[in-house]
């Protein structure tokens, strides 16, 4: 099955099989190993990446189902400014994710970023709750995410501003 | 020996090689028996099957004198032990061989009953005790209690796997996972005679919490590396998530027995421990659990009369392996749960019985300090809980109404109380953890260990101590994580105070070197060799350990009647660890402790249960509850671990929560729905 899709910005055209998975996909076909497969039953939340913009577990999903779509993966995120102001955030209050949840994770936070919801610790609690590694301490999890949302809707509110002013 | 212990910058899972082949192992599916026949068909092109004829008479590896079988040969003593190897240069050429490969078993006869079993268990190490020999209990006990625990595994994201990488003139490079990369290597080179100059041991990244697979990695490699050699491929062998949770080596289940009398006082007069641990298919360390577990019993609380007859078996199970705090967890369950069932019995706050029987003097001794830590924790801890005041107010409530009210919700309390040893020294010498560090007129720092680091932290932590010893830019400091052959101290990290007792011995090479740098200047190297056992010199008592971390914990649970669901509120624990390097890292530590002895409390025996498969995780951060940890810093000021301690204080903590909620003598794990809300026995 031939399948075109967008893969961290860029046209893929691929052949597959039927019944592979997305997540086998990324890494056995392109390579990509920075998002990684666990639990394979969509639970444990670390395979998930962006599929339109959405948080979504990659082992659970068909690699066909992707024919369309826009699929970012760890390695597409990195090269965004908002990964990086994540990343400080990260670093700032010594929180290190292992290598197979931080992805969850910090598409989790990616994803509440871009909703309506409000910054409290219920919401933010069960937009992290997809993940469940245990790497790290869940509350200074809590509080990294909780300060990296305020700063984000922060900025954009004085980005909003700056642009309302210049007109 | 050649070990590049550095960071191998992928996991196993990730590796990947041209014309490389996968492997698996095709395992019993009974539980005893003997293979009667293995009808293999035609076989595609590139697959091979391994027997354990192909291994000959090397069919096994040896960890700490102990010969462990690497594939079932003529019989199989537990589900799971894997029978054949096969490899294919496909994923999916090796499940379908897998599928069409029949191994048939005679199995042997069931038992008639779980004594049947008991009677016919194979001791494997005993141990006794006795303190006031010759002196008999004074009258009959006051309290019995029995306390099983069950198995426990780890939930790790990343199975277990090996990488062998077959090289030109027969090299291999050995890439796994492991806490003992030397061990990895000697069984290499004993299944394949090739020579030290041939393999090479490389670890790869392993997920969090990969602990407790002490020599089981040893195995994977030994049997990779074999296939590698004969089919002069690069092989990949990596369990299944299912594999690795089922068959994998386990914290090993436990029962004991405990009785006791107390004087008027509330001092303990006699204490009687019996155990056994059970070890699985097998456990090399058998002597090191039980020895152990009778350390905790005859030190921790003080009594008149201690009595101590403790033992390992192997069961039809999937082997034991070393888990975080070894057999201490289970030990502080059993008689933290004894404990307070004792202060209930006589009608006490549980605080006060244990400050009236905790061997302070022992406490005291093995960490030369002058103070009494316990009576500090357990008054900070109580002011922070109010533990003292809601006990009483719970079991008032216990007594007056009965839980029977659907929408009520009760609540409950429990406290306990546990130390973490640090520094085995059972071989002395032989599983000592060592450091040798030398520093060259050029002002370069060489530090070996021969533990392995488990985090880039606990590297940084150890470069930190030397630079702020020797005032030197931990640029200059270079750090390796092997002895050669010749030293005896060669790991493995037998307990995971790796990074305390490391960093003492770190430290205490530095001063040295310094103070020899003082008296001789720096013209020629300097260098200095400590093991862990010099960490006990000053100890006349010459304890198992070199230091212990104190600690206590409360439970605070919520019953609810019409919803069956029991809600952990809150978890509040204090310790005193000694010196801490990295507060935030170790409250994530401890947290991580606390959420998997959760998991071994409360989990239907997760592993092996394969109706859901996402229990295979962590719960998700919703479901976690609000852990409260607390540091106090002793007097001496050196590190004394944290990594394991919440192992034993947890589950104890739980349970009597739970106990007193429901007002039923709970008394084995894990606490499922059906023995908290099901009928039971109801404490009177």
């Amino acid at each position: 099955m031939i399948i075109r899709f967008k893969l961290n910005g860029e046209e893929k055209i691929i052949d597959i099989p039927a019944t592979k998975r997305a997540i086998d996909l990324l890494r056995e076909n392109f390579g990509l190993l920075k998002n990684k497969a666990s639990c394979y039953q969509g639970a444990c939340g670390n395979c998930s990446v962006l599929i339109d913009d959405r948080i979504v577990s990659s082992c659970s999903v068909l690699a066909f189902d992707l024919r369309g779509r826009s699929v970012v993966t760890a390695e597409g995120f990195m090269k965004t400014e908002e990964y990086q102001r994540i990343n400080h955030l990260f670093q700032k209050n010594q929180y290190d994710p292992c290598d197979f949840c931080r992805w969850g994770k910090i598409f989790a936070i990616h994803e509440f970023l871009h909703s309506e919801e409000r910054v409290d610790g219920s919401a933010l609690t069960h937009a992290l709750k997809g993940n469940q590694c245990n790497c790290t301490s869940p509350t200074l999890l809590l509080s990294v995410a909780e300060q990296i949302v305020e700063a984000e809707r922060k900025m954009n509110a004085g980005r909003q501003h700056e642009r309302s002013a210049r007109k | 020996m050649n070990i590049d212990s550095g960071d191998y910058p992928y996991y196993v899972s990730d590796i990947r090689r041209e014309e490389m082949l996968y492997a698996c192992f095709l395992r019993s599916h009974i539980t005893e028996g003997r293979i009667q026949s293995v009808k293999i068909p035609q076989l595609p092109e590139n697959v091979s099957v391994f027997s354990a004829k192909d291994f000959g008479k090397k069919n096994f590896i040896t960890v700490n004198d102990m010969k462990i079988p690497l594939l079932a040969d003529k019989e199989v003593r537990y589900r799971g032990e894997p029978v054949l190897l096969i490899t294919a240069p496909s994923k999916e050429t090796l499940k379908s061989v897998c599928e069409s490969v029949e191994i048939e078993y005679k199995e042997k006869e069931m038992l008639e009953s779980i004594f049947s079993d008991l009677n016919g268990k194979t001791v494997i190490y005993k141990t006794s005790f006795s303190q006031a020999a010759g002196e008999q209990p004074d009258g009959d006990p006051e309290i019995i209690g029995s306390f099983n625990t069950p198995v426990q595994e780890h939930f790790y994201p990343d199975s277990q796997g090996v990488f062998i990488e077959y090289g030109p003139s027969s090299k291999l490079k050995v890439i796994v996972s492991s806490e003992w990369p030397k061990h990895v290597k000697r069984t290499v080179m004993h299944i394949t005679d090739l020579p030290s100059e041939k393999v090479f041991v490389l670890l790869a990244k392993s997920s969090p919490s990969f602990d407790g697979k002490i020599w089981q990695p040893s195995v994977l490699a030994a049997i990779a590396s074999f296939a590698s050699l004969r089919l002069k491929k690069s092989v990949k062998l990596v369990l299944s998530k299912k594999e690795d949770i089922l068959y994998s080596g386990k914290r090993a289940a436990s029962l004991f027995f405990i009785d006791g009398s107390t004087e008027e006082t509330l001092k303990l007069k006699t204490l009687n421990f019996s155990f056994t641990y059970y070890c699985g298919a097998c456990f090399p360390f058998a002597k090191e659990m039980v020895e152990t577990a009778a350390f905790g019993a005859r030190y921790f609380y003080n009594a008149r009369s201690v009595k101590i007859r403790g033992e390992a078996c192997v069961s039809n199970t999937p082997p034991t392996d070393f888990f975080s705090g070894i057999s201490l967890p289970q030990f502080f369950f059993a008689a933290e749960m004894f404990i307070n069932r004792l202060a209930k019995q006589k009608e006490v706050s549980p605080l006060e019985l244990r400050l009236a029987n905790i061997n302070h003097a022992f406490f005291r001794s093995i960490n030369y300090e002058k103070k009494d830590i316990f009576p500090i924790l357990l008054a900070e801890l109580n002011n922070r809980c109010d533990f003292t005041r809601k006990h009483a107010a719970y079991e008032h409530m216990r007594k007056r109404s009965a839980p029977s009210f659907p929408g009520l919700v009760i609540r409950g309390i429990g406290l306990s109380s546990a130390f973490q040893a640090n520094g085995l020294n059972m071989h002395r010498g032989r599983f000592n953890q060592a450091v040798r560090m030398s520093l060259t007129p050029e002002n370069i720092v060489k530090v070996n260990v021969a533990s392995i680091p488990n985090s880039k932290r606990t590297r940084q932590i150890w470069k930190e101590s030397v630079s702020e010893i020797l005032n030197i830019s931990p640029r200059n400091i270079t750090l390796s994580y092997s002895f050669s052959d010749d030293t005896a101290a060669n790991g493995p990290t037998l307990l995971s105070g790796n990074i305390s007792t490391i960093n003492r011995l770190i430290k205490l090479c530095a001063e040295e070197i310094r103070a020899k740098a003082e008296t001789h200047g720096r013209e020629q190297t300097i260098t200095v060799e400590k093991v862990s056992s010099d960490l006990l010199s000053r100890n006349k008592k010459k304890f198992l350990y070199t230091s212990v971390t104190c600690a206590a914990a409360v439970a605070e649970v919520s019953l609810r009647f019409l919803t069956m669901e029991l809600i952990i509120d809150k978890i509040t624990m204090i310790l005193d660890c000694g010196y801490i390097n990295n507060e935030a890292v170790a409250r994530q530590k401890i947290e991580n402790a606390v959420i998997q002895s959760i998991l071994w409390a409360t989990r239907d025996e997760s592993y092996r249960n394969l109706v859901s498969e996402s229990l295979f995780c962590y719960p998700g951060i919703d479901r976690i509850p609000e852990i409260e940890i607390i540091f106090r810093c002793s007097e001496n000021g050196f590190e004394k671990g944290i990594g394991e301690i919440a192992y034993s204080l947890i589950p104890a903590a739980l349970l009597t929560a739970v106990g007193q909620a429901v007002n039923k003598d709970l008394k084995e794990m894990p606490i499922i729905n059906e023995r908290i809300f099901g009928p039971g026995e109801t404490q009177s």
